[in-house]
């Protein structure tokens, strides 16, 4: 490559207008230089080696080109040279601005101009920020102690600082509604999501409840609100209620910051389909695919991209890391469960199901 | 030094004995305190209390909207198992000094949905008829203290003028009618 190199530059050297295109030549040289050190950073800060199409994708790419674009056009429009006044008394400053104040004004405009454009278009193709999302249960629990999962929701804003979580301990009662939405909920085909969404009032809500979804499955999503349900515990068993929940409230985050800030959800998620390969975003209507997606959950490269491009490496990263549970599963988290909260059963383990507690 | 303490002591020890309750106490203007267990022979320790305070004057004065007379009943469960409620068929009455017998209720809004669509959302959620009463719940770690649960009972006003004499609600979830009633003077 450096030979290559080399040959490059003595036949560029040779060429006539050599003096011209030096500048932009060595602008070249540090833009590419810049990308591979943007390359490398992503690498060695969050761990993650994105192929070199999501690279020249992502923000990171994109960014840097637009600030080298923007040293290349300040670099073209200073060789436009307005005319210079009269020849005043050398050596003095205010003589040299006077006969130099075109140029002074031509540049020192172009700079703002090219910085102002700079500044939106970096801006612009940034990674969106999210925002914290509040925790509901609809019901009084039974299968779960409220105690246990206030725990696991600190612990999951512990492992991150990307979002955070806000629990609500107390339990939605309907009796509170008002005679117009009540008689609207019994009309409504997703009563549960109408629930949230009255409470959550236009921000972010997670809704916990131990009662059935009617047509849905486990979850269900509606732009700033989702709703977990826990009645299909037989389909996830043996893994525990709290994995499940745990699961569940990382899945139905990422579902909530795509729509209020990433975009919205991509084309065809959760469109039933028979084939799955155990993306978060598919739906398969067997319902004993969902243990396996939870054991072996994982981003498809299409998701990474996704998250990677709309929300930023360390977004993707955290959630990658969240939606293995192996925070949950660690023997810090496990013994907290059991010394302080009574529960023994947190995590599946071989021979220690709820079932078997049961 | 010394007096200073004795005098110090004696002055608590009397605004102790004042402030205790007790029917010698000649204090005017004191609330009237109504009781009842759900199941009068089980110990205490596995017990579900029912209680009203009711303070005369401002229960007279004090009415919803010059509408409903509002009853608060603190419900405090000792028992392991939850109680399930329900506003559409637990029933609350209360019995008037004359033997007259009013029937009130807990669902406001089925009742009178205008009125309870006036109210703020706060005052909704706290006047809302729970849907249960969390049991206790020994894990062998974390004892928990027993849960305790503010009902409120609406009365028509016009059907109540003065402090009643007792009150039975009927939980229909555990098919039994609690009598919350003033409990007998004690022998001076």
């Amino acid at each position: 490559m450096s030979e290559f190199l080399r040959m490059l530059l003595e036949f560029l050297k040779g060429k006539k207008h050599w003096k011209t295109i030096q500048p932009f030549v060595l602008l070249g040289f540090a833009y590419v230089a810049t990308e591979v050190l943007a390359f490398e950073y992503i690498q060695s800060q969050f761990g993650f080696k994105p192929s070199l199409r999501l690279f020249v994708g992502s923000y990171f790419f994109i960014r840097v080109t637009i600030v080298f674009a923007g040293l290349a056009l300040l670099m073209i429009l200073f060789q436009l040279q307005p005319r210079r006044g009269a020849q005043a008394l050398p050596g003095k400053v205010s003589s040299f601005v006077r006969r130099h104040q075109a140029v002074i004004a031509f540049r020192s405009t172009m700079v703002l101009l090219v910085v102002a454009l700079g500044t939106v278009a970096f801006l612009n193709f940034g990674p969106h920020h999210v925002s914290t999302i509040r925790i509901k249960l609809l019901n009084e629990p039974e299968g779960f102690k409220p105690d246990a999962l206030a725990y696991l929701v600190y612990e999951l804003n512990r492992q991150q600082k990307s979002w955070f979580y806000e629990l609500d301990f107390e339990p939605f009662n309907p009796g509170s509604l008002k005679t117009s939405e009540a008689e609207e909920a019994a009309r409504q085909e997703r009563p549960k999501l109408y629930y949230s969404e009255l409470i959550a009032k236009g921000q972010p809500l997670i809704a916990i409840t131990e009662e059935s979804l009617g047509k849905a499955f486990f979850c269900e999503h509606r732009s700033n609100v989702s709703v977990v349900s826990t009645v299909d515990k037989d389909y996830y068993a043996p893994l525990s209620t709290y994995e499940y929940i745990a699961y569940c409230l990382v899945v139905q985050s990422i579902l909530i910051h795509l729509d209020m800030h990433g975009g919205g959800l991509p084309p065809g998620t959760f469109e039933p389909s028979a084939a799955s390969h155990g993306g978060i975003f598919q739906f398969n209507p067997n319902k004993e695919v969902l243990k396996a997606t939870i054991l072996a959950a994982q981003l498809s490269p299409e998701e990474e991209a996704m998250l990677f491009n709309r929300f930023g490496a360390d977004y993707m990263n955290v959630c990658r890391r969240l939606l293995t549970l192996d925070w949950l599963r660690s023997e810090r988290v496990v013994k907290n469960l059991a010394v302080h909260f009574g529960v023994t059963n947190a995590v599946s383990l071989p021979g220690k199901t709820e079932a078997a507690k049961e | 030094m010394k007096s200073q303490f004795y005098a110090l002591s004696t002055i608590a020890l009397l605004l102790a004995l004042m402030s205790a309750r007790g029917e010698v106490s000649g204090e005017s203007g004191r609330s009237s305190r109504f009781v009842g267990k759900l199941d009068p022979a089980a110990s205490s320790m596995n017990q579900c209390e029912f209680s009203v305070e009711i303070e005369r004057v401002s229960f007279k004065l004090n009415s919803l909207r010059d509408k409903y007379k509002v009853v608060r009943i603190r419900v405090e469960n000792q028992m392991n198992a939850p109680i399930k409620l329900s506003g559409d068929q637990d029933t609350i009455e209360l019995e008037m000094e004359s033997g007259t017998v009013v029937r009130g209720t807990f669902n406001l809004r089925g009742q009178d949905g205008s009125l309870w669509d006036s109210l703020s959302e706060d005052l909704r959620v706290a006047l809302a008829y729970p849907l249960s009463i969390r049991g206790v719940k020994g894990d062998g770690v974390n004892p928990r203290r027993p849960e305790v649960v503010y009902v409120f009972a609406f009365f028509p006003a016009d059907k109540v003028p003065d402090v009643p004499r007792s009150f039975q609600y009927t939980i229909q979830s555990v098919g039994k009618a609690v009598k919350i009633q003033q409990p007998p003077a004690t022998a001076a």
